[in-house]
């Protein structure tokens, strides 16, 4: 009935639309399918138009999505004083740029891994925007609406949007990869291997209950041998521990009594060992609040279709000179690297052999200051951690200091 | 899924419906939310926010089931018997109480060194077992403590509780309180754990040198392990709402389980924790070791009763699982004492209508303190590496040294 409901209301208001343009004189075909809609909608006569920005979360966590693009990407939000944020999560789902099938529902311990960037960069749209006496929506708390927009949430990127009321799915939108947590431990005492689930499944719930979401759904999607199934009273969900509800979202998993997942299932995404939401049954369970593909559909599942008006900010610009300067910034680093190794220090005087030390520090703590811009984002499995780097880079120095001052 | 199955589903889908819609117990306080859609849910409101409401209602078989209403499907909510409209909601987060008095920071210099005052006393043993009772006519002076970074720090901190987060650098902050004329103090959590040798100074610091000076409360974003057993001793735990505590269990290396004395150890002194805190042991033996925890709770006067077993009503913890809180689970079996997003909707929770916010000067020295923590356990290594290289060095240059004390070209 919603559906219909929308689809006719779309319709309607697209033929309003072209008619209008028609008047006007101008031929126009209609738009692709794929490409969002910018045009503002025609305000209503004597209310300003809501301002929707939208930010596309696109790439890899915790390399191309991580604080401080988003950090900029908010900022750009904040200028353009928007009423609405839209976060549109459509992330790569990967690790350290290894890439996983999207039917892969069997990272939980890669995506728990990526849960404390979640943890972290959810304050900035959430926490840090409520806590911003600047901020000047026209709303009437003056705080942006914050809605989140799942076209792909794989890995821990499937965390991300749960901190907020709004969610919404594309008809294609997937959020899940983050199963089989009981199995992320391949070694160590039971007790301590407990302990480490229960914390990380306990911070991904906290993130369920910050947005009024249920926690359970969280858990059947991390832990396989959880059973949860759901009634309906009236259209609200209401779930219970075990197979007995009108729909089940997941079983045991248990080989032994047949219910592990056949693999052909898994890779048409009806398995059910874990639970993987897609937009249909994200909208069942009350997740998500409506589908869209299109940023006007949206906005109708919004209730702004009628007035609004899409900022074109700086936030993919944002994102994507971020991304490039990572990539430079990594090549740069090894670059540096390589260019310290060829030095060889050698020459008839001290001051010629110091003046060869020198540069090699010099090139040390150029490298050191890449990574110090960009530790957030480089992959430490290209580069080595960070931390351990800075830490190796400052000990090179003092050595060749030492050196300098014992070549005299 | 059979036949039988789905009818057998269906039934029970029935009969929770029915269970749901035409039954309240007479002992469950009755809040009913009406629905735009003409339907209603009974139950009792948990937690109520500007965008949607929780409410437990019992399904067929009398347990609890946790509900999620958003605002927008709501038409009325009846709390027993009084109406209220649903467009009147909590306090949007950020906004400020009017009666909320401004503190002029310009009060209080940013001095970040530790305090010359004297180290804080132990007040006398006959005030010792209360904790700090506050004037009702006085304004509380409320101060804010970070126990491991806020996550809206980014990472820019580590949180491990013995080396970043230390008991010296809150016994340091507590002059500081005093000077300030602090009468309360939010320990606010976020931290993954750390050393348990910590675990104790943190303990006999909070229970005999701040509960009996401040109202001492715990304000908790996540408190995972020593972060959690360090503060036990407080009474009083309020949550974020993405808050979360628990997983107690001690290990080493590679995730090999304390055991033995060294674990009888520690379950001791969390016994002593949770008796100073007035609370039942089985809740911390349940985070700490793969025990059952289960409770009632008394509809009538609220009481809960616990289990180390799955015999209550209330299954809190599986056998064989380890125990973490959230906040919603914290405020259902009545370990929170309430849920707040910012410290304007702490103190109402925490009762007050009028106080200030004050403490900048300790809260920035143990913040300081924090940092500087983490930049020298993540040099310590170095540190001793360049150490070692300087007294190499130094030996060289030694050699090099004519007995005229020239260096030998």
């Amino acid at each position: 009935m919603r559906t219909a409901a929308r689809l006719f209301w779309t319709a309607t208001l697209s033929t309003l639309t072209l008619i209008a343009l028609a008047g006007n004189g101008f031929a126009q075909a209609p738009a692709a399918e794929a490409a969002p809609k910018t045009e503002a909608a025609q305000p209503v006569s004597g209310e300003s138009p809501v301002k929707v920005y939208v930010i596309t979360l696109r790439g890899e966590l915790g390399r191309d999505v991580t604080k401080t693009p988003m950090t900029e990407a908010l900022k750009d939000a904040k200028k353009n004083k928007a009423d609405v944020l839209v976060i549109k999560v459509d992330t790569a789902f990967s690790v350290h740029q290894k890439v996983m099938k999207d039917f892969d529902d069997r990272q939980a311990g890669q995506a728990f891994n990526q849960l404390e960037t979640v943890r972290e960069l959810q304050t900035l749209f959430t926490d840090s925007i409520r806590d911003d006496k600047d901020w000047a929506a026209n709303t009437p708390n003056g705080k942006p609406r914050l809605v989140m927009w799942v076209n792909k949430a794989l890995g821990g990127a499937a965390f991300l949007p749960w901190s907020s009321p709004e969610i919404y799915f594309t008809s294609d939108g997937r959020m899940g990869g983050v199963g089989y947590m009981e199995f992320m431990f391949s070694s160590g005492d039971y007790a301590p291997i407990m302990k480490q689930l229960s914390l990380r499944l306990a911070r991904a719930k906290s993130l369920a209950e910050k947005g009024g979401h249920e926690p359970k759904l969280i858990e059947a999607m991390t832990w396989t041998s959880y059973v949860l199934s759901v009634n309906y009273v009236g259209d609200q969900p209401v779930y219970v521990e075990d197979a007995s509800g009108e729909d089940l979202l997941t079983d045991d998993g248990d080989p032994k009594t047949g219910h592990k997942d056949a693999f052909p299932d898994v890779m048409r995404f009806q398995g059910n060992d874990v639970l993987t939401l897609d937009a249909a049954k994200a909208f069942k369970v009350k997740l998500s609040k409506g589908t869209a593909n299109k940023l006007e559909d949206l906005c109708y599942e919004l209730d702004i279709a009628r007035n609004y008006v899409e900022i074109k900010g700086r936030s993919d610009a944002i994102f994507k000179d971020w991304s490039n300067k990572v990539v430079k910034a990594e090549e740069e680093f090894q670059d540096t690297v390589r260019e310290y190794r060829r030095i060889e220090v050698q020459g008839a005087t001290p001051a010629e052999r110091n003046k060869l030390r020198t540069r090699q520090m010099s090139l040390l703590n150029k490298a050191r200051e890449i990574l110090k811009k960009y530790k957030e984002s480089v992959n430490p499995e290209a580069l080595g951690d960070p931390e351990n780097i800075d830490g190796q880079i400052d000990l090179l120095i003092e050595r060749i200091r030492q050196q300098i001052r014992l070549d005299k | 899924m059979n036949l039988a199955r789905s009818f057998k589903t269906l039934m029970a889908g029935l009969v929770a419906s029915c269970a749901v819609l035409a039954t309240t117990p007479a002992l469950f306080s009755a809040d009913t939310v009406y629905k735009k859609d003409g339907t209603a849910v009974e139950g009792k409101i948990q937690r109520e926010e500007t965008d949607f409401v929780v409410i437990i209602i019992k399904d067929a078989s009398g347990k609890d089931q946790t509900l999620f209403l958003s605002r927008t499907d709501i038409s009325r909510i009846e709390r027993d018997g009084s109406l209220t409209n649903p467009s009147v909601v909590p306090p949007k987060q950020g906004t400020k109480p009017a009666e909320a008095p401004k503190v002029d920071p310009t009060k209080e210099p940013a001095k970040t060194e530790a305090p010359k005052t004297e180290p804080a006393k132990p007040v006398d043993s006959a005030k010792k077992d209360e904790p700090k009772a506050r004037s009702t006519t006085s304004v509380a002076r409320v101060a804010f403590l970070n126990f491991g970074p806020p996550s809206d720090w980014q990472g820019s901190a580590g949180n491990m509780v013995g080396t970043v987060v230390n008991a010296k650098g809150w016994r340091d902050a507590i002059p500081l309180l005093e000077k300030d004329k602090v009468t309360d103090v939010v320990v606010r959590i976020n931290s993954g754990g750390g050393l348990l040798m910590e675990m104790e100074p943190f303990n006999r610091l909070y229970e005999e040198q701040y509960k009996t000076r401040f109202r001492t409360v715990a304000w908790v974003e996540s408190a995972i392990s020593c972060a959690a057993m360090s503060p036990w001793v407080l009474e009083e735990f309020y949550f974020l709402p993405e808050g979360n505590i628990g997983a107690c269990t001690g290990w080493r290396g590679n995730l090999e389980a304390v055991a033995g004395a060294q674990l009888e150890e520690v379950k001791i002194l969390m016994e002593k924790a949770s008796q100073q805190a007035k609370r039942d042991p089985k809740i911390m033996l349940a985070m700490q070791i793969p025990v059952a925890l289960s409770c009632n709770i008394d509809d009538t006067t609220g009481q809960v009763t616990w289990f180390q077993d799955e015999s209550g009503s209330n299954i809190v913890n599986r056998e064989g699982r380890i125990l973490t809180l959230t906040a919603n689970e914290a405020m259902k079996y009545k370990f929170g004492k309430g849920i707040a997003a910012t410290k304007e909707e702490l103190m109402k929770v925490m009762g007050y209508s009028e106080y200030e916010f004050a403490g900048k000067e300790a809260a920035k020295f143990i913040d300081e303190n924090m940092k500087s923590n983490d930049t020298y356990e993540k040099r310590f290594q170095n540190f001793y590496q360049k150490y070692d290289m300087a007294v190499r060095a130094a030996s060289q240059i030694q050699r090099l040294v004519l007995p005229s004390g020239t260096l030998r070209k």
